[in-house]
């Protein structure tokens, strides 16, 4: 396909695109497609979420402390540990 | 560049202004999506899963979008809908020229994604360049074919929006040589700036260019992609999300709302734990939700020495205390799942509730066995009956995993189910999906949300939660948990989530991670991640007050 290179001016921001020389002779019925970029043959693409998110989702939070675990056991009751006592100060 | 989004935000204002329709509002505005579903392809389908997503997101609007194949779209029809999204995820597919017409003189909203622009721009019999001021350019991709010396080679990835940069998703397999990705966009060519307008552009950081990633001419825009593949908290799927506003006319003002709820609470957990946690949003005046498991089951004994073991809500004596100690002071109950498990089996981690599916076999990636309207019925009624009978009422429904059949979704959708579900979703092509790669072949699709959807694909207004959960890396105790995922990285995501102009920060946590065992810092981390997201400006509320 023959191209040739336009500049546009966009919001200041000067772009540099190649436009397909093709285009505008297109036919009425049918025009020709653009070719596909280089190793489109190795992409997959996939609709919804990433294959990271698809695995956060998926885990499990499976962990020993909850092997033999008593459930009417509360465990805010027990006693926090004992802060070691301090020494009394010797008094004269 | 700042120059650029100030000139992209007038443009916005007038676009909403021309298209404001103060009626739309209040009903929704009626939406068509045509999409391609060329006939005994490996894709058939995979049009219509782009379109069922598209369609949950104008839910968020009241809109409820009707679907249509683009190979049936008849003369005149998109004049009967406010807007059409014509969704162009099949490179060449052969266009109707009753679309193409239509597309090219309708008065009313025409949103073009990604491929097949071509068919329109260069046939001159529609006249496009002069009537629209821009032109289809080309069709970029890969800047090369990736090796094992260059697995990197670029494309246009990076969109930038409202002064953030957003990435697309990349990952190239070596070994296989497959790259996981959707680098395609259509670049475009603007000819007459009075009648066309780059709303958001897209760079190519390997290259250098820059391209237009959204352009609007007056009732017709173009999105150079298709942003609805790969995507996750900070994709630029985030940026569609935001500008549907405009492509439907809708003013909605800036407003950011936070949710945080307790994931996994069942018979198992730790009333001190949950008592700390509860503490601290309770002295911060902040409501949260708590995802109870009504019944715990572990039927093949696993963490009670292979003996099955089966509480019901009656008896969960640390969960009624912790429910108990929670709700008066800001919580509300969201029932998450009946068992938060399947049947007597790894589903596919243990059978034990909170670590398995309930209402889909992820090992086989198939609906359950029992799968049907009336088995999915029975478990929430067992359910709901166990939460109720024991004086709590849930607010909303999460489903396990966030994965269910479609029927069974639509079941929790049901009125005398719940109002409200609170959650990520999976949608199918088809009730029974086969996904075997044959021609037409079934797609399942798991979409994120930044903002309340009224009603989905399936029927169920949502809640989102769009930001993920605090991870640690315990691999010694639990090989299946190997990774971190920060407060850091929840925050961030809450912060592209603002993007949106009425995007939320929603997130989850596990009350185990306070527990002394596990040896890691969750208490101080979920502080941490408090105060993040509140320090982004946003406004904690309950879910049964999110609209």
């Amino acid at each position: 396909m023959k191209s040739h290179t336009i500049r546009v001016l966009f919001s200041g921001v000067p772009l540099v695109f190649a436009l397909a020389g093709g285009a505008m002779a297109g036919q009425a019925s049918k025009v020709k497609a653009p070719p596909l970029p280089p190793g489109s043959n190795l992409v997959q693409v996939d609709a919804g979420v990433t294959p990271e998110e698809v695995s956060r989702q998926k885990r499990a939070h499976k962990h020993s402390k909850l092997e033999k675990k008593d459930y009417t056991r509360d465990d805010s009751l027990d006693a926090p540990p004992a802060p070691k006592n301090p020494k009394p100060k010797k008094t004269k | 560049m700042k120059t650029v989004f100030r000139f992209m935000s007038a443009a916005l204002l007038a676009g909403g202004a021309l298209l404001a329709q103060p009626a739309l509002a209040q009903t929704g505005p009626k939406t068509l999506i045509v999409y391609d579903g060329p006939p005994n392809s490996e894709y058939t389908k995979l049009g219509l899963a782009y379109s069922i997503m598209l369609k949950n997101l104008l839910g968020h609007f009241d809109s409820n979008a009707e679907l249509l194949p683009v190979q049936n779209y008849v003369a005149g029809k998109m004049n009967g809908y406010d807007a059409t999204f014509y969704l162009g995820s099949y490179y060449d597919n052969p266009l109707p020229a009753a679309f193409l017409s239509d597309a090219s003189t309708t008065a009313k909203t025409v949103v073009w994604f990604k491929y097949n622009l071509w068919q329109l721009a260069w046939n001159p019999a529609y006249g496009f360049p002069a009537k629209f001021g821009f032109d289809y350019a080309s069709l970029r991709g890969l800047n090369a074919a990736p090796t094992a010396a260059n697995p990197t080679p670029g494309f246009f990835d990076t969109i930038g929006y409202k002064g953030k940069s957003f990435v697309k998703y990349y990952a190239f397999d070596g070994a296989t040589g497959v790259v996981n990705a959707d680098p395609d966009i259509g670049t475009t060519a603007v000819l007459d700036p009075v009648k066309a307008k780059v709303l958001v552009p897209v760079t190519n950081p390997k290259t250098g260019e820059i391209a237009p990633y959204v352009t609007r001419s007056g009732n017709f825009w173009y999105v150079a992609d298709l942003p609805l593949s790969y995507i996750g908290p900070r994709d630029r799927y985030l940026v569609l999300a935001d500008l549907l506003h405009d492509m439907l006319g809708v003013t909605t003002p800036e407003k950011h709302q936070a949710l945080v709820r307790l994931e996994d609470v069942g018979a198992m957990v730790s009333v001190s734990a949950m008592k700390s946690l509860t503490d601290y949003l309770y002295g911060k005046h902040i409501p949260f939700s708590i995802a109870t498991i009504p019944h715990y089951m572990d039927p093949l004994g696993i963490y009670n020495g292979n003996v099955p073991q089966s509480i019901p809500m009656s008896q969960a004596t640390n969960l009624k205390k912790a429910l108990n100690y929670a709700l008066p002071r800001g919580a509300e109950v969201v029932m998450h799942g009946y068992t938060h498990q399947y049947s007597n089996v790894r589903d596919p981690w243990t059978g034990v509730s909170g670590d398995d599916y309930e209402f889909w076999n992820i090992v086989t990636n198939s609906p359950v066995t029992e799968d049907s309207t009336a088995w999915a019925q029975d478990r929430i009624t067992k359910g709901k009956t166990e939460l109720t009978s024991n004086g709590y009422t849930p607010v909303a429904w999460e489903t396990p995993h966030y994965q269910s059949s479609g029927l069974a979704s639509k079941v929790f959708a049901l009125p005398a189910n719940f109002s409200t579900t609170y959650q990520r979703v999976v949608y199918f092509t088809a009730d029974k999906p086969n996904f075997n790669p044959v021609p037409n072949k079934d797609f399942g699709v798991g979409q994120i949300f930044p903002y309340v959807i009224k009603k989905d694909y399936y029927g169920q207004r949502i809640i989102p939660e769009n930001l993920g959960n605090i991870e640690y890396d315990i691999s010694a105790i639990d090989p299946t948990s190997n990774y971190n995922y920060t407060w850091q990285d929840i925050v961030t995501n809450a912060d592209y989530a603002k993007v949106v102009r009425d995007g939320y920060a929603s997130f989850f946590f596990h009350p185990f991670w306070l527990e002394p065992a596990v040896g890691t810092p969750g208490l101080a981390d979920f502080k941490k991640l408090i105060d993040g997201i509140t320090a982004l400006g946003y406004t904690w509320i309950a879910p049964s007050q999110a609209q």
